[in-house]
């Protein structure tokens, strides 16, 4: 065994994941090779000053926070359309696609087009939100309260449907800015922690194109695919809506319906 | 979808030190790394039913907390300019390399080897760590990486030689 030889599973001796007959090649040729056996000790040297490193354990309340989410177990009932093959390979792509698409980001400057400033925005501020769920383990426990509070705030009357029911869990309401306009949003959650953003802003004046809109049972919002994540919006009365979610096509559809007649 | 196996949350829990310990390598920044973590369990929860019962779900937590770091925050991360581009890019063999003359001094104090570590692009960081920190096998590093364990080992490689560097320049004098 030669210097390139040895050097190429020189890492699988050190860590011992070499068979018995390669270990005893391999050690021969260090017996032999002072400069093979530098690198080894230098290598182990490294990794015994790693380990000795002191470590950062989790604070406490990060414990706790991740301690009550553990406690909050979803319900079993299992959802029947998921259980049809072709739907969970679609979910299964939507997930993969949440987690390994590139962060939504826009640079420069924001669109011109109030439609695509509404999208862009919606799905920022929904990813931010996925990113600061503190408060995701301890549900809002008073909704009532909490929109009258955030109706204060932004002059939004927020739906009490969107305080969530049997299947969804609502984690936060708080106070944001859609496209330049103070906007309610609401962050629920399913049975399978899949989080879902409403937002409800004045929409009397904002525009409602003919293209890209998807007939969903009578109605016909506007809906787009942007990185995994599905933004749906529409118009009821003096308020614009918009849905953005990580949830794949049918399921996406089916709560936008569920919001929309019960708006 | 089934429900998530009723012990999953309670194993995934018993992983929360080492987490976080390598949340703080990669955000530098304790407020970041808190997020990372809850937001690689939450992850961890929602994709529960993913995950192969009998497969390593160490691995597999370290795995979703690299992969929520290089979406969700690297890009906005101020990753260090200074990389020693020769090495990290170069085309050197492994066998074609000087050996320092006296290599197990080379360690300098925990500071320096925690300061050097930290200083690395995060491909290398993460190598060093799961290797020498997590005792990760260099397949099971391939698999969280998703790379040839040939890069795996050439990443740790090149890593190690980045940090002796850096341990050389800390030096006084």
């Amino acid at each position: 065994m030669d210097c390139q030889e040895a050097r190429e599973i020189l890492e699988e001796y050190r860590r011992g994941e070499l068979p018995a007959d390669a270990a005893a090649t391999v050690e021969a040729h260090l017996a032999r090779c002072p400069r093979c056996r530098g690198l080894r000790e230098e290598a182990d040297a490294m990794a015994a000053g790693i380990r000795a490193l002191p470590r950062s354990p989790a604070p406490a309340a990060l414990a706790r926070r991740l301690e009550r989410l553990r406690l909050a177990r979803p319900r079993p009932a299992p959802i029947r359309w998921l259980a049809r093959p072709w739907v969970a390979a679609a979910a299964a792509a939507v997930l993969v696609a949440a987690v390994l698409a590139p962060w939504v980001q826009f640079r420069g400057r924001p669109p011109e087009d109030p439609l695509e400033r509404l999208v862009q925005s919606s799905l920022t501020e929904h990813t931010r939100i996925l990113l600061q769920l503190q408060a995701v383990a301890g549900e809002v426990s008073d909704p009532a309260s909490a929109f009258a509070t955030l109706r204060s705030l932004t002059d939004v009357q927020v739906p009490s449907a969107f305080a969530g029911d049997e299947e969804l869990t609502l984690l936060e309401a708080r106070p944001t800015v859609i496209a330049n306009r103070k906007a309610a949003a609401v962050v629920l959650r399913d049975q399978a922690w899949f989080i879902t953003t409403y937002f409800a802003l004045h929409g009397q004046d904002l525009p409602m194109p003919n293209e890209g809109r998807v007939q969903i049972d009578t109605y016909r919002p506007y809906m787009r695919q942007v990185n995994g994540f599905h933004v749906i919006y529409w118009k009821q009365g003096d308020y614009a809506y918009l849905m953005v979610s990580d949830l794949d096509d049918p399921r996406s559809r089916q709560l936008f319906l569920k919001m929309r007649k019960a708006l | 979808m089934t429900d998530i196996a009723p012990d999953f949350r309670e194993q995934a829990l018993t992983h929360l030190d080492a987490l976080h310990n390598f949340a703080l390598y990669l955000t530098r920044r304790p407020p970041d790394a808190e997020d990372l973590v809850q937001e690689t369990y939450l992850r961890a929860l929602r994709f529960a039913h993913q995950f192969q019962p009998g497969t390593h779900l160490r691995a597999w937590l370290f795995q979703i907390l690299r992969n929520t770091f290089l979406t969700f925050y690297r890009r906005e991360s101020r990753e260090l300019a200074v990389l020693d581009k020769e090495v990290v890019d170069g085309p050197e063999e492994l066998w074609d390399v000087q050996v320092p003359a006296t290599p197990a001094s080379g360690i300098g104090t925990a500071v320096d080897l925690e300061r050097a570590i930290r200083e690395l692009p995060e491909e290398f960081r993460s190598v060093l760590l799961f290797a020498d920190l997590e005792g990760f096998t260099l397949v099971e590093i391939a698999q969280i990486m998703d790379t040839p364990v040939g890069t795996v080992k050439s990443r740790l490689f090149r890593a190690r030689r980045l940090v002796r560097r850096r341990l050389i320049d800390y030096r006084p004098g």
